[in-house]
């Protein structure tokens, strides 16, 4: 053990209880499935923009304007999948069984790549809106709860950032997250419950609007983006590990560095003092 | 502006925020493992000898 510092449940995969050899061989695996999903989301990126900007044929209607479906509906489908996912963690931290702070930091991670996606979402339906709405923002029930989503979740990072007890703000945060999900289902079913500019979604359960290539493009921006959004959270969630250890340990360094300067002045005065 | 250059604009704003977010999320990361060593001490064996890190046990 190291001299000064005491112990550190470092915590990020729960490798402290594992030997040594079994950590090993499974943090290999888990970076090279993560370098898998990486190379696939960008693979699958390539080939949605060529077929969203090249390949699939001009809307009757819409005309090349489309072609923002194979980027915006899924950055939103992100968002929401995020937030899902934050909301999951959140309640099993706080849920007594399954109490641990790696729901915490995996809630934290999804939710911060959930308002990436969300702000996509915004800027991207506002240059569609401009040309087939002849503006930039209305307030239009749909928007107007994308925008508080992602006020909402904005806040909710802002508290993440509060310093105090890892526990106590994990607990507080997560209580956050539940509150902000709320607004979730508002958006998703807006446009039916109220009379709204936007569109009611292209694809729903047992219900598509879109055939043939531009369906199949449609699938693969879905697949792709949420390959993109697991890398994220993946990465996120190291970082996070990473920064609760860093904390850990350097708050553990400054107070034995602490107790051997006052023992080193103790042992000092002792000697003046014979 | 023609209705291409709104759909570029657009790819252009998810492709280039996700490329930004991503290429933050490695930095913060690597940055994050560089000090990680820094923050464990130098620390003295039995005999006195300093060790950079928390690599070695005793």
């Amino acid at each position: 053990m190291n001299a000064l510092v005491p112990p550190v449940d470092h915590g990020l995969l729960g490798e402290s209880a594992a030997p040594h050899a079994v950590i090993s061989s499974r943090r290999h695996r888990a970076e090279l499935a993560l370098r898998i999903v990486g190379v696939a989301g960008l693979v699958g990126v390539v080939l949605t923009v060529w077929l969203g900007l090249w390949v699939t044929p001009p809307d009757a209607y819409m005309g090349n304007l489309v072609r923002l479906l194979y980027i915006h509906p899924s950055m939103a489908w992100d968002a929401f999948l995020a937030y899902g996912v934050s909301f999951a963690a959140s309640a099993c931290y706080l849920w007594p069984r399954t109490r641990d702070l790696r729901f915490d930091r995996l809630a934290g991670a999804s939710a911060e790549a959930g308002v990436v996606f969300t702000a996509i979402t915004l800027v991207t339906g506002s240059l569609w809106g401009r040309p087939t709405w002849g503006t930039w923002w209305v307030w239009d029930p749909l928007l107007t709860t994308t925008a508080l989503l992602f006020v909402l979740y904005l806040g909710y990072l802002a508290l993440r950032k509060v310093p105090g007890d890892p526990e106590v703000r994990a607990k507080r945060t997560a209580v956050g997250a539940l509150v902000a999900f709320i607004d979730v289902p508002i958006v998703y079913f807006s446009v039916t419950w109220w009379k709204s500019l936007h569109q009611a979604p292209t694809i729903s359960p047992g219900k598509s609007d879109v055939h043939g290539l531009m369906a199949w493009t449609m699938l693969l921006s879905f697949v792709t983006f949420s390959l993109v959004y697991v890398w994220f959270v993946a990465h996120r969630y190291r970082l996070a590990g990473l920064q609760a250890r860093e904390e850990a340990e350097g708050l553990a360094y400054a107070l034995a560095e602490r107790r051997a300067e006052g023992g080193a002045k103790a042992v000092e005065k002792n000697e003046v003092l014979t | 502006m023609t209705d291409y250059a709104y759909v570029e604009a657009g790819y252009v704003v998810a492709l280039g925020g996700l490329a930004l977010y991503g290429a933050s999320l490695v930095a913060r990361e690597r940055a994050a493992r560089r000090r990680i060593p820094a923050v464990v001490p130098a620390r003295s064996d039995e005999r006195g000898v300093e060790h950079e890190g928390g690599a070695a046990s005793s």
